[in-house]
């Protein structure tokens, strides 16, 4: 994994074509998992956008083994190895799309942005939920195959039409950093060269299809809404629940600010 | 070209119909509009129209009103009189929102495949599909007819479509999730809607720029503000704006963007509509299943009015 991470190269390569900049993105991890998928889904979206502002994305890929990862921004499928490959990346934004554990968020590493809840996040969605509603055996996620709320309906359509399977946690972790480096590439090309890591740590209204304003707590961890599992997989609601003190910092610990 | 414009929406205006005082209401997971007499405040009739109604406009001489048919891909024409549903227009898949040109065109967006479509309904021609961002709700046609914009409500842009090249001329980016947009009357500038945000933005159409933003609605009148719809007064001194799960209806100065009143309305407030003299606002209140009548002079809820299920967006006819 080290040996991966050897080359740190800020990819602005003069354009061809017509578009004024293109930005190469990186993902890390295994080549068949839903993560990269949701990733190839939010590169392809991004550059639905681009194509009207004349920025273009391209995506390299990596799993282990590999000599060198280039990309102004890299994507996480790795669980026990962000911390890793957060270090070796530099300055560069390395997007956890499937580690949950809270040790990594309390590790308050200064470029890694966890997309994926946290596991104290859906443990207090869970207990806000059984809170109102007590007896009831649900577990809490990141995302529902079945939501509609939000315009999650044309995500899911999106995704299932492309793949052929319901979006999973991973995979909106992955479409989610991918249109959000995206996104944050489009509004200022500079960002490519220098500050795109702040940038995304400051923007304040990213939108992952789940209806509220999404946001990086310092600790790296995105603020976001979960939804709630019935026991046969169906979807029951959302969390936080009406009324839970503290909006969406009621989910998780917000440890290192 | 424009003479034809000015002219048709001259003939258009003498020909207008005497006002029936109707507000019809689209009601999204009812598959009918529902009729309010505005006079008496009841419910005239429950008309089944099809699978999610969603944006609603008039023809221009107001004889018509068109409804955006998501699940039926098309258009529905319902008489404004005898409110028949005469008939539907296909319109290319899943149609949202849309406006009316003063030439009687329907400009319409596509949200399922990323377009913006201009669609004849009187002869069911469609005259030009124009690719834009994913998710395309808010459609505007400015003041002199010239262009239409289209608001992508995933790739966060407004898209500026010339009418007579029936092309794309501008993207603009604005805050996450652009709903709806409104022109000022002189044409100089236009505001629009930015859900997720919590944004109102004003961009000037000489160079497609956003020279001012209001970002603080959410600090300045309750944190669960979803701003998505948009209507300018009569006379322009107030920009109404529906505040979504703010479950309100704020007036914000046009120039400034600085909120001069809100009132409390229904859940989920989305469709607006004016009277003709200003004195009653209308809002359309999703899981409510009620519209809001507010009194703009004191910027308070004075009556609701039970719809359909869902109801989405709001035409008065007065």
């Amino acid at each position: 994994m080290r040996a991966l991470l050897a080359t740190c190269t800020v990819a602005l390569v003069a354009t061809v074509a017509s578009f004024a900049a293109e930005f190469e993105l990186a993902y890390i991890g295994p080549a068949d998992g839903s993560a990269l998928q949701g990733v190839r889904l939010g590169v392809e979206e991004s550059n639905r956008q681009g194509e009207f502002l004349g920025v273009q994305l391209t995506l390299a890929t990596a799993g282990d083994g590999e000599v060198t990862v280039r990309g102004v921004a890299l994507f996480a499928d790795t669980p026990g190895a962000v911390e890793e490959i957060a270090v070796a990346a530099g300055g560069r934004p390395v997007l956890n799309l499937s580690d949950t554990s809270d040790r990594l968020r309390a590790a308050c590493l200064p470029n890694a942005l966890h997309v994926i809840p946290s596991d104290a996040m859906m443990r207090d969605a869970a207990d806000q939920w059984r809170a109102a509603n007590p007896g009831q055996e649900i577990s809490a996620a990141a995302w529902h195959h079945r939501a509609v709320k939000f315009a999650a309906r044309d995500l899911n359509r999106r995704y299932t039409e492309q793949f052929g399977a319901p979006m999973d946690d991973r995979a909106w972790a992955g479409w989610f950093a991918a249109r959000t480096v995206g996104d944050t590439l489009m509004r200022d090309p500079e960002t490519g060269r220098d500050g795109l890591l702040k940038a995304l740590k400051e923007a304040d209204g990213l939108d992952g299809q789940k209806g509220d304003a999404q946001s990086f707590r310092a600790s790296g961890q995105l603020r976001q809404p979960l939804v709630i599992v019935g026991a046969g997989g169906e979807l029951l609601g959302e969390a936080p629940v009406r009324g839970a003190q503290g909006g969406l910092d009621s989910l998780g610990a917000s440890p290192c600010e | 070209m424009l003479r034809t414009i000015l002219c048709a929406a001259t003939l258009a205006t003498l020909a207008t119909a005497a006002p029936t005082h109707r507000l019809f209401v689209t009601n999204e997971a009812g598959d009918s509009v529902t009729v309010i007499d505005t006079r008496s405040g009841q419910v005239e009739a429950t008309v089944h129209v099809g699978g999610r109604p969603r944006g609603i406009g008039f023809s221009p001489d107001k004889s018509l009103v068109y409804v955006a048919l998501g699940d039926d891909n098309a258009i529905g024409v319902l008489n404004a009189a005898t409110l028949k549903l005469e008939r539907t227009v296909p319109a290319g898949s899943d149609p949202e929102a849309f406006a009316v040109h003063p030439d009687g065109t329907i400009y319409l967006s596509n949200e399922d495949d990323g377009l913006a479509t201009a669609l004849d309904p009187r002869t069911g021609e469609i005259l030009a599909e124009v690719k834009v961002g994913l998710e395309p709700e808010g459609v505007g046609v400015s003041p002199d007819g010239g262009q239409v914009l289209v608001t992508s409500e995933s790739s966060n842009m407004v898209h500026v479509i010339s009418v007579a090249e029936k092309k794309l001329v501008a993207n603009i980016l604005v805050g996450a999730r652009p709903r709806e947009v409104a022109f000022s009357p002189d044409g100089k500038v236009f505001w629009v809607t930015s859900e997720v945000a919590g944004h109102v933005s004003k961009v000037d159409r000489s160079t497609n720029r956003v020279i001012t933003v209001n970002n603080r609605l959410r600090r300045e009148i309750n944190p669960r503000v979803k701003p998505k719809g948009l209507l300018l007064s009569h006379d322009g001194a107030r920009l109404y704006v529906s505040l979504g799960r703010g479950n309100a209806v704020a007036a914000l100065d046009p120039d400034t963007l600085s909120v001069q009143a809100t009132a409390d309305v229904g859940v989920r407030a989305w469709g607006l509509a004016l009277s003709r003299d200003g004195k009653r606002l209308y809002t359309a209140n999703g899981p409510d299943a009620t519209v809001s009548i507010v009194d703009t002079a004191s910027m308070t809820e004075v009556g609701t009015i039970p719809t359909g299920a869902m109801p989405w967006g709001l035409a008065l006819d007065d």
